[in-house]
């Protein structure tokens, strides 16, 4: 795990400028396994985020909040980076930059702030003027899935439960789901990831660079609805996993999987089970019988623990 | 008996000098009409698969269908500053191109890749559509070249004999 790590952190380091480049790799491997982004803007400096703090970093120096002579990241080498991250190809991301990110080979994820491109007043198709790039590091944890596994599983491990996986941004859902689909893989499971963003899979030139399992057909950069659906006509597959659903048209496509009976694990961001409720697709998605069980993941449990379980239907039990 | 022998041996070699030299010219051509297939098939294949211009050149350029590009191979050694070594390989081609087909090339490298979809087609077509224009203008210039010169190769020859007779 150690060394995909350090992949993934070697693909972070290959877009920077090279001064940037070699103060980072010149860190100890215990701060660099603990950096989870890297956050860039034009003309300020270069920011680091350690655990859940953020630090700046001087030339050929160690992270630090209060850095004399942080590095700054020009605009050109904003512009020079994003070219990199693009692969000098920005058709081939327009789609994710229309959406604000784009997943690089490696399956680190870089969101972008800028200035949105608007069609028709509304739709967004694209950004300029990019002024900030978040590199969140991806992280590959086998195990992760070890306290959810057995939940969604029934006894005699035949059929699968449909379940939901939610916490705030940054609470390691996608590990989760990323882990999940290779153990049940192990299990002997036709697993069907609909990995929209690229995330869980990270798959480069129709490679998945991380362990997704060996039963598990993916689907990449199809939006959910219509993979789920794809999946399902196509892939004939015994779960379904999608990662960040919201959308009223991802959670019909959650439904019309249970009423195929093919269960859907999927994930999404909620502080709590009850602001869950709060939200009316969800509510409709809960109350359809598509979700046996919601692992809730927040600050009470940390990073990648599940904090409760909860049976739908049976809260009040 | 040594005259005719000698005679043979002179034509011979001018007429060879000859067609080497109009097939160095014609050389040229194949390459721009190459040129002109690559930029299109480039366009096909943004607007298909959507690949990195990084895994499009790479396709098409290692291909035997472009073997005439082969010289731009080495510069997709690294996959980062592709391009920059591209325009450098396009540049040390003084034998093979023309300054116009050289300048052509290095503009459709530098904005490759730069926007989307629509914007990539509009570029590769109206490389394209120069290539085809310095095409028609130096198709004919150049095979009337060529056949001079294999002419050229073979006068000379019999001119050479005749002299030395």
């Amino acid at each position: 795990m150690q060394r995909r790590k350090n992949l993934k952190f070697a693909g972070v380091l290959s877009v920077l400028p090279e001064r940037v480049a070699k103060t980072l790799e010149a860190l100890d491997g215990k701060i660099i396994e603990n950096i989870h982004e890297v956050r860039l803007r034009a003309n300020k400096p270069l920011t680091l985020t350690i655990v859940n703090g953020n630090y700046f970093i001087a030339e050929g120096g160690l992270p630090a909040f209060n850095c004399e002579k942080p590095i700054i990241i020009s605009d050109e080498e904003l512009n020079e980076i994003f070219s990199k991250i693009c692969e000098y190809s920005f058709y081939t991301y327009q789609d994710d930059i229309a959406n604000g990110f784009v997943t690089m080979q490696n399956g680190n994820r870089v969101g972008i702030a800028g200035t949105a491109v608007l069609e028709n007043g509304s739709r967004i198709v694209s950004f300029k003027n990019i002024n900030s790039l978040n590199i969140r590091i991806s992280r590959e944890v086998k195990g992760a899935a070890n306290e959810i596994i057995n939940e969604i599983l029934t006894e005699d491990s035949k059929e699968i439960l449909g379940a939901l996986v939610i916490s705030p941004p940054k609470f390691g859902k996608t590990t989760i789901l990323r882990d999940l689909a290779r153990q049940l893989s192990i299990k002997g499971k036709r697993v069907a990831l609909i990995d929209e963003r690229n995330e869980l899979a990270a798959v480069c030139e129709g490679m998945p660079q991380n362990d997704v399992g060996k039963l598990t057909d993916i689907l990449t950069g199809i939006p959910k609805d219509k993979g789920i659906l794809y999946a399902l006509r196509n892939l004939s597959p015994e779960v379904i996993i999608c990662d960040e659903i919201g959308g009223s048209a991802e959670i019909d496509g959650v439904i019309y999987a249970l009423n195929a009976g093919v269960p859907v694990i999927a994930s999404a961001h909620s502080g709590s089970y009850e602001e869950l409720l709060k939200r009316p697709g969800f509510l409709y998605l809960l109350n359809s019988g598509a979700i046996k069980k919601v692992f809730v993941i927040n600050s009470k449990s940390g990073i990648g623990k599940i904090s409760e379980v909860i049976e739908v239907g049976k809260e009040n039990d | 008996m040594i005259k005719i022998v000698g005679t043979l041996l002179i034509v011979a070699s001018t007429t060879t000098l000859g067609i080497m030299y109009s097939t160095a010219i014609k050389k040229r051509i194949d390459i721009l009409e190459t040129i002109y297939r690559f930029f299109g098939e480039v366009a096909e294949e943004i607007r298909h698969s959507r690949d990195t211009t990084y895994v499009i050149l790479s396709r098409l350029i290692k291909s035997e269908r472009y073997k005439e590009l082969s010289f731009l191979k080495e510069g997709l050694t690294n996959r980062r500053g592709y391009i920059e070594e591209l325009i450098k390989i396009v540049n040390k081609q003084n034998n093979l191109l023309a300054e116009i087909d050289k300048k052509i090339l290095t503009d459709f490298f530098l904005k490759l890749g730069k926007t989307d979809v629509e914007g990539q087609m509009v570029h590769s077509l109206s490389c394209q559509q120069r290539i085809m224009q310095v095409l028609k203008t130096d198709k004919e210039n150049t095979m009337k070249k060529a056949k001079m010169m294999n002419s050229l190769g073979v006068l000379s020859g019999i001119f050479i004999s005749i002299f030395m007779i």
